[in-house]
């Protein structure tokens, strides 16, 4: 019998249809593989058998008898645990701390602080976690966080455990360690749901995968013998290109030379700490890194809105240290931030208000304080056609309507359409559908087939595998290696994103050959 | 192009429901009095709007609220709160006052003139101390333009009591200004007079700036995100100066018609909360001049003709007051749904109690 049912679900929300007459059969004892696009519905899936949220119709059996979440902790009264993508914390906390919080064991109105870290301790050896109690949660890495947030379901008694984008925080070495550990539960009786778009975990560790698409249910196949072709097929619905093609290219001069840059955040830290870099003509360059080490302070000061402290940014020899976005993007800097709908669009206005921002001021645009509206809507409707952006027949339809791939070409069709010199894209894939990822990265390898410099932070490291001709990799605010991406692999570029850098490097040696 | 009509009615429909509310509870509290809502609102309508000299003194109740209520909605188009509009509709009204007596012997055309850009200076110079806090040190712009108010009404009436008050009067208000800085009156038997051309001058400008101009993009740039707007390069702190500067003149203006076209002197704490009521009428327009000169015009017939109404009726005038005091409170419902979704949650709890 399954011990997960899910029949018929829906969830709406308003007029959406997030999940749409889904089923779904998760087997007692089995690692189950939900895969799906960003936005497919998977994280609203599964906050329905957690109950976060509750089904507009349809029907969860867990073991056979029919639930009515109200809340998390009857879902954990009833054996099923998450773990979500962003921990849920206290970092000054010890590990035991953690786990037990709310649950206090508690002898008049003092707690036993002796007795919950034996308890603590007692589930860790059981599971054979690599854990210490004791320890603070501000000072493990962030795989061991992930850790605590696994004994926390599991200290509980949980049989179910659901875990979502669990590596999206993780290197590549945490990420492996972590498949380990499910499949090491997995033999101990439990059933694992993993939500995940990463074809090569789910192939590693998944008994079973469930694909879901548009919020609806597209099919359940073993993991034994279907290939991640089929699998993204599914997700996808239509054949993708994983490969793209790179031409070999000349590099040219350097466009963009970084010098020592430091920066400190408003309580005085320190967060960008001696920062080299630099970037060619016709050259990609990545940034590679787990999240959180500094990428996004570097992308701040490299687009005007971080104030360095010292150091120097040279773009064709000329200093601009301390220029405003305006005065960037009119020395031909195009800039893709991180948030795509904090900085990068503006949610409730329509496309073509989106599409212009930034450049509205240029002579193209406006004429003496006056907006041209013709040449805006002539120039909005040419950049959907050449980006691809669909569903955009209307442009003056609100951007925060558009599907999170059509988003993020609105804003890499503005940052392109003036031809940049130098194009700088922070997370450019983060949340995008695999259709746009493909086409996304054909406009930036375009941009270097003409010879234009390009910067690319991204915290997938496939991403920037495919891309990049040189990678740097940040650690804790620092630039701890520089490697050609012909001559290195994802492990080793992995070892340094966990801060490993084998030999004694040094920052300032390893500058241009 | 359809789905923006759809919006537009929506809106106009969401501007309508506090109004009609409104006067539905005013409709009950009329019947309490033992009167009947028909005869007291058509007698409103009447006296507001049935003969040319009624629509006329409709328009002279509406003119300074035109003003402030546009004053306003430039302020929070863009997400800046300006509460000031009251104090520096005071500061614009006294500057305007002591150029038209002061001047002499200036042709009537100039003085005026003179009298309109010097009473928008200061009301600009006023606005420009809250929004430089802001742009620069990020200080609150909703707490220091409210407490500015208090500064702006005392140091006025402080003005009019002592330094300038006219000799012999037994209020606080200064001497009279001279005919040639006087808006002349537009009709005989009415008191509407040229302020109401440079108000409706103003809401033609400020539709102009809103709708059609590059500042007026930004300005709706950084009303819906702050954070977007300074990442394209809208320079967000030099723009809140201009964004509150215009607002400030806006505000001066509206005192300046006051005393050259009503009042023809200062007099101390004359405005029956013109700002206040022109910040309900920001809310009520939706931040748009076109909803805000309606907005204006519908406060207007009732400033208009709650006399008319009490006069045939019998009910008293304050229920206007009332009536306005409910728009409020209901637009604040309106407001609280945007922000926190209060309907929707109000029905989930509804329907999880029927499911219960």
């Amino acid at each position: 019998m399954s011990t997960i049912k899910v029949v018929n679900l829906t969830k709406k929300f308003g007029d959406f249809v997030a999940i749409d007459g889904m089923n779904l059969e998760v087997n007692k004892g089995e690692i189950h593989a939900i895969c799906g696009e960003n936005g497919a519905g998977k994280s609203t899936l599964m906050n329905m058998l957690f109950g976060l949220l509750k089904p507009s119709s349809g029907q969860i059996f867990i073991n056979g008898i029919e639930m009515h979440f109200q809340s998390p902790k009857e879902a954990i009264a009833q054996g099923i645990g998450m773990v979500h993508q962003h921990f849920k914390l206290v970092p000054s906390f010890t590990v035991y701390e953690n786990v037990l919080l709310g649950e206090e064991i508690v002898k008049g109105f003092k707690i036993q602080r002796n007795t919950e870290y034996k308890e603590v301790q007692k589930t860790i050896d059981h599971y054979k976690f690599d854990l210490d109690a004791n320890a603070k949660v501000q000072d493990i890495s962030v795989g061991a966080q992930q850790r605590v947030e696994i004994i926390k379901m599991l200290h509980r008694n949980v049989d179910i455990l659901i875990l979502d984008e669990p590596s999206a925080v993780l290197t590549p070495q945490e990420t492996d360690e972590l498949l380990d550990n499910l499949i090491a539960l997995k033999k101990l009786g439990k059933t694992i749901i993993i939500i995940t778009h990463k074809l090569d975990e789910v192939k590693k560790c998944a008994d079973r995968i469930t694909v879901i698409r548009r919020g609806k249910y597209i099919g359940t196949v073993n993991n034994e013998g279907v290939t991640q072709q089929e699998i993204a097929r599914m997700m996808v619905g239509r054949d993708v290109n994983l490969d793209l093609q790179k031409v070999e290219i000349e590099r040219g001069k350097p466009i963009l030379t970084i010098e020592n840059v430091n920066a400190y955040n408003d309580i005085g830290a320190q967060i960008l700490h001696d920062i080299s870099m630099n970037v060619h003509e016709g050259e990609i360059v990545g940034i590679a890194g787990v999240e959180g080490n500094g990428q996004s302070y570097l992308m701040n000061a490299l687009s005007g809105m971080l104030k360095i402290h010292s150091g120097e940014i040279l773009y064709q020899n000329e200093s601009i240290k301390g220029l405003n976005p305006r005065q960037l993007r009119d020395k031909g800097i195009g800039l893709v931030p991180e948030d795509r709908y904090l900085h990068g669009l503006n949610k409730t206005m329509s496309i073509k208000e989106n599409i212009i921002a930034g450049y509205h001021w240029r002579p193209l645009f406006s004429k003496l304080g006056f907006l041209l509206n013709k040449e805006q809507d002539k120039h909005a409707s040419k950049l959907a056609k050449q980006f691809d952006i669909r569903n955009s027949e209307n442009m003056d339809i609100e951007v925060g309507s558009l599907s999170g791939g059509n988003a993020q070409k609105v804003v890499i069709a503005r940052e392109m359409s003036m031809d940049p010199l130098l194009l700088i894209l922070s997370q450019p894939t983060r949340g995008v559908d695999i259709g746009s990822i493909e086409f996304i990265h054909q406009q930036v390898l375009n941009s270097r087939k003409k010879k234009k410099a390009v910067i690319v932070i991204s915290s997938e490291l496939s991403e920037i595998m495919t891309l990049s001709d040189r990678i740097y990799v940040m650690y804790k605010g620092r630039i701890i290696g520089e490697r050609v991406t012909k001559e290195t692999t994802k492990e080793e570029i992995g070892v340094l994103m966990a801060g490993i850098t084998g030999e004694e490097e040094k920052p300032h040696e390893e500058k241009e050959e | 192009m359809k789905r923006r009509k759809n919006n537009w009615l929506k809106s106009i429909f969401s501007s309508l429901i506090p109004v009609l509310l409104a006067f539905a509870v005013g409709s009950i509290l009329i019947m309490i009095g033992g009167y009947s809502p028909i005869e007291a609102y058509s007698s409103l309508f009447i006296g507001a709007l049935s003969n040319q000299n009624a629509i006329m003194n409709t328009l002279f109740a509406s003119t300074p609220l035109i003003l402030t209520g546009l004053a306003t909605a430039i302020a929070f188009k863009a997400n800046i709160y300006n509460m000031g509009v009251e104090g520096q509709l005071y500061l614009g009204a006294f500057a305007a006052a002591y150029l038209g007596f002061t001047l002499q012997g200036m042709p009537p055309f100039l003085h005026v003139a003179i009298c309109l850009v010097g009473g928008a200076f200061v009301g600009m110079m006023f606005a420009l101390v809250p929004a430089i806090l802001k742009a620069f040190w990020n200080v609150n712009e909703m707490v220091v333009t409210l407490m500015l108010n208090y500064a702006a009404i005392l140091f006025t009436t402080y003005l009019a009591s002592f330094p300038f008050k006219a000799p012999g009067a037994s209020n606080a208000t200064t001497v009279d200004i001279m005919p040639s800085a006087e808006l002349p009156r537009l009709f005989t038997g009415s008191q509407l007079n040229g302020g109401f051309i440079v108000a409706i001058g103003v809401f033609v400008l400020v539709w102009i700036l809103m709708k059609k101009m590059k500042l007026g993009y930004e300005m709706n740039s950084i009303g819906r995100n702050n954070e977007f707007s300074e990442y394209v390069g809208m320079g967000v702190a030099k723009k809140i100066i201009l964004i509150m500067s215009i607002s400030g003149i806006v505000a001066g203006l509206a005192g300046v018609g006051e005393v050259l076209g009503t009042h023809r002197r200062f007099v101390a704490e004359f405005s029956p909360d013109y700002g206040w009521t022109g910040l309900t009428i920001a809310l009520l327009g939706k931040h748009n001049p076109v909803g805000v000169l309606a907005g204006a015009l519908l406060f207007g017939i009732l400033k208009n003709g709650g006399s008319s109404m009490e006069l045939m009726v019998g009910v008293p005038r304050s229920l206007i007051d009332v009536i306005q005091g409910l728009i409020i409170l209901f637009l604040a419902v309106d407001f609280l749904n945007n922000q926190i979704g209060l309907t929707t949650k109000l029905k989930e709890r509804f329907n999880r109690r029927k499911v219960a």
